[in-house]
Formats: C-alpha cells, structure tokens, sequence
C-alpha cells in the first residue's frame, strides 16, 4: 500500500494567513455580500485542508482554493435556483465631473451584481484576477469556450446597463496596439 | 468615457476589510469533514458487506414506512422495473418517461423525478403527477397568492418547483396559504401511495423559504438571503418522525453521501470524468467517456438506479448528447444525439434552456388567454 502523503498542518496555516485576505476579497467580488464571502472563503479552506497531501504547492492550493469559491459560488446560486439578481437601484451615469467617477463605479458594481453567477465569476478572475481565459476556465471548471462566452455576454450587460458612452477597457492580453 | 474595469473592480475589493481566518479553527473543521467522509465510507463498505451476507432484509426494512399504502397505483403496465427510474425529460406538452410520450396537455414548467413518474409544475401553481399512463394534479405551491381569475408569474420561480431525491419516492415543495409568504407549508407527498404523508408549517425570518433537497428520508429547508442560504438557516425535516431540526451543511453533504444531482457538472480530463463519486460507497469512481468531450462540460441528468446514470453534453448550457452511464462497467455512450432535441429539452431539476423556454411559452399562453386570443 501507498504510504498516505503527510498533512502539514504548519505548511497550511501558513498558507491561510498569508493567502485568505486575497481569497476573501476574490470572493466577496464574485457573491457580492461580505458574511456570504466570510462563509465561502472559511468553507473553501477547510476544502482545500482536506486536499492539502495531494496539492503539494502553495501555489497549486491558491489556485485550488479560488476553484472551490468559484464552483461553490455558482453552485450554490444554481442550486438557490434563482436567476439574475434584481436591481432596485441603478445611478444614472453622469458626465465628467468629479462625482462622476464615484456614480458610474457604483453603477457598474450594480451592473455586475445583476449578471448571472457564471458570467460574474468569469469577468471576476478574467479582470480582477487576472487570469488567463485557460485558469479561467481551470477555476470554473468548465472549457475555455464557455469562459469566453460567460465573459463576453457579461460584459455586454454590464455595457448595455452602464450606457453606450462608457468603454470598458479589455485586460492586458487582450488589447489591441495599433 | 472609459473606464478600467480591472482597476474598479480593485478598488471595489479594496473597501471592504477581510475577516482574520483562525488557521487552527479551520484545520480543526477540515479534521471533521475527514473523519465524516471516512464514517460515509466505513458506512458504504457496511452496506455492501451486509447486502452480500444475505442481510438485504434487515437493511431494506430499517428505512420502511409502517404506514398502510393508500391509494397506491397497480404497477402492471409501468416499462420500468421497482426501484428505478426512467429517462425522463419534456419537450414542450410532451414528457418522455422512459419508452413512453406523454402528451400532458400542459404547459409544464418543471419535471421531477421519482421511482413511480414524474411530477410537473404549471404556471397556476398546479402540481401534476404522471406515472405513463394518466396525468392528476396532487397540489398546488401557490394556493394562496392566485389570486381569482389571475395568475402569478411566481409560480415560474425555481424554489416554487417540486424537489425530489435520487432515489425512492419522496416530493415536496413549499405550500403558500392565506397570503401569507412569510409562513409556507412544507409538503411531503409519497408518489408510491399517492398520498400527502406530511404538512409543517415553515416560520421564515431572514427570506424566502427554499428547499435545498430531499436526501436520506430528510428535507432539508433554508432560508434565502442573496441567492444563497441564510446563515444559520438551514434545516432538516426528518419524513419518518416529522422533527424539525437545525443542521449544518456538513449534515446536508453526508446526507446525499456526494450522490451527484440535477444541478452538478463535470469536466473530462483524459477521457475520465472528473470528481463523480459512488453514492453507495462515497467513494470516487473512475468513469470514461467516448471520445470528443474533452473540452466541454457534461451536466448530470439523474440516476436511473444505484448503478446507472444519465449525462448530457453542452458547453455552456446542456443541450448537447445524452450519454447513459454505468459504474460498474466505468464507462459511458451515447444514447441520444443531439439532433433528436426538436426543441431544447426540459431536464429534470434545474431544466436548463428548456425550463427558460417553458417559461416564456407559458406566459404566452396566459396572455393570449386573458386577450382572448
């Protein structure tokens, strides 16, 4: 029999307490409630604990831990069953003045929480995350077709529901240089 | 003007403080869940050890219901044998149970499996039971919000579905009385007696009630805050002796034992599906799919018994090839092909883009009937 790899509980903790501020906040992105967040980070830990042996890098357990929020999170918006989330209150988009800046950024918050958990998850880790439509795909578990589709109709909502004046600029990798 | 969305989205997370994770606490739980998933399995391996001993009468009678069947339909005539399930979806007014075409007559919204049929729901609220060969109605989720000569989009909402198990014969869905929405029923009905085993009155704090899963003779009930289950909400009600009782999610999962349900997906990778485990032995298993679905996902459909399981293709929605699996043979093929879908299919559960077609065909239908069309 297969000696059964070592939990290294130091190793772990260590990876908590330098890594857990960035997943919450990845989390808190992707549900939008911060005790939702609280709760999913905490249940994605002890996930990733049991998982610990078969990680072996810090960096394979980040990437495992932001995998289980995205899954969790849009399964369990799947399993709640419920659509788009309503929104009551959307601001206006103003013009360019210095309250402007504020407005539209609450407006797109507004915008994002709107989306459907799938398309959220993937403007999320694309754009805040940075992550490449293949870890995209990788963290939702799902092909790097359905993250582009997820991504791309996501952000046509966010425009079509911020206004035609404002551009969201693409990330890194997908600008276009003249 | 232009905006960064990258650097919005950081600022976003920049306003929010992050909570101090306890890195001993969440070892401790992680210990838990070990211990637990090793329980399941010492359980599973029970299970199998006492079935091939001869013992198949001692456990099958432990999870029986001493209650005499009312009711209870003649099976002569059902196409599929005791304790298990037919392949079931709908295309528009049409439900397919197993080699059987219902034509319902209905603009059904939802579909829901049992060992004995499928139950239904309609735009009104009605809850219909269909077994191949006649189409009853046994309940309403909405009886008190219609209002007379009216009709509530309400009823087109996910939670206002029935749920049902992965096996055995329990429904149950959430009763609206005396317009109070604060304050549903919860409704147990058992497809195998027809009949009403249970009505409890759900008191609801935080938000809509929401039934999470009929699992291990239980079902369990939360309360809905922003799309999830409220913190602290969740709750069993034991079928066999009507207790209500707070629980954790820990109490949810072994309860399904990792039985995959209606709203899971999988990826493949190298020709294996990925994360599906056994729910007789809690164990993962090693199951191969034919060539070709590599790169999308595969939705699950339902189980057709303890060994048999049905997956449909799609990468992002599943509209794709039906395949039939078994874990004893550790592999899948396909039943049907894509091209059999006339229209998008409605899948029991969620009921992908079918149940959003469903929808918008139903609503069609009322208005056409108020206009007098």
């Amino acid at each position: 029999m297969a000696p059964t790899p070592r939990r290294d509980t130091e190793e772990f903790c260590d990876f908590v307490t330098s890594r857990s501020a960035a997943l919450f906040r990845v989390a808190y992105l992707i549900v939008g409630e911060y005790q939702l967040a609280q709760d999913l980070v905490q249940e994605s830990l002890e996930k990733t604990y049991v998982a610990w042996p078969r990680l072996r890098e810090v960096a394979n357990a980040e990437a495992y831990t932001r995998r289980v929020i995205a899954t969790t999170a849009t399964s369990w918006r799947r399993r709640r069953s419920f659509h788009e989330r309503p929104v009551e209150y959307l601001p206006e988009p103003a013009g360019e003045d210095p309250a402007a800046g504020v407005v539209v950024h609450d407006a797109l918050w507004a915008a994002l929480l709107a989306l459907p958990p799938r398309q959220r998850a993937a403007i999320v880790l694309r754009h805040y995350v940075d992550l490449s439509e293949a870890e995209t795909a990788a963290a939702m578990g799902c092909s790097v077709g359905a993250v582009k589709s997820s991504a791309s109709t996501g952000l046509q909502k966010l425009r079509a529901r911020i206004g035609p004046d404002l551009v969201l600029l693409p990330p890194d990798d997908q600008a276009v240089t003249p | 003007m232009n905006l960064d969305l990258q650097a919005l989205l950081a600022r976003r997370a920049d306003t929010v403080e992050p909570p101090t994770y306890d890195p001993l606490a969440v070892v401790a739980r992680g210990e838990q869940h070990i211990k637990r998933r090793n329980r399941i399995t010492a359980a599973g391996a029970a299970l199998v050890l006492a079935v091939t001993m001869g013992l198949t009468a001692v456990v099958l009678d432990r999870g029986s219901d001493q209650t005499p069947p009312v009711n209870r339909p003649d099976r002569d005539g059902l196409t599929w044998p005791p304790g298990t399930r037919p392949i079931t979806y709908g295309q528009e007014q049409t439900l397919h149970l197993g080699t059987r075409q219902i034509d319902t007559g209905l603009d059904f919204l939802s579909v829901a499996v049992t060992d004995d049929g499928a139950a239904l729901t309609t735009i009104d609220g009605g809850i219909w039971f269909t077994d191949g060969r006649t189409v009853e109605r046994i309940g309403s989720t909405l009886s008190g919000r219609v209002r007379p000569g009216g009709v509530t989009w309400a009823a087109g909402r996910p939670r206002d579905w029935v749920v049902t198990d992965t096996a055995g014969s329990l429904l149950a869905w959430l009763e609206y009385r005396g317009e109070r929405p604060d304050r549903p029923e919860l409704v147990v009905y058992d497809s195998d007696r027809r009949a009403v085993l249970h009505r409890m009155p759900i008191e609801v704090a935080r938000g809509p009630a929401t039934i999470l899963a009929v699992a291990d003779r239980g079902v369990f009930v939360a309360e809905a805050a922003g799309g999830f289950p409220a913190p602290g909400s969740l709750r069993r009600y034991d079928v066999d002796t009507g207790v209500l009782e707070p629980v954790d999610e820990a109490d949810l999962a072994a309860a399904r034992r990792g039985s995959a349900t209606s709203v899971d997906s999988f990826t493949v990778h190298d020709s294996q599906l990925d994360g599906l485990v056994d729910p007789r032995t809690g164990e993962d298993v090693e199951i191969r799919v034919p060539a070709g679905y590599e790169s999308g996902v595969l939705w699950f459909l339902q189980w057709l018994d303890d060994d048999r399981f049905t997956l449909i293709a799609g990468d992002s929605a599943p509209v794709g090839d039906l395949l039939a699996c078994r874990i004893t043979e550790g592999r899948c093929d396909v039943l049907l092909d894509r091209s059999t879908w006339t229209t998008e299919p409605l899948l029991p559960g969620p009921g992908g883009v079918g149940a959003e077609l469903a929808l918008v065909r139903a609503m069609q239908s009322v208005i056409e009937a108020r206009n007098g069309g």
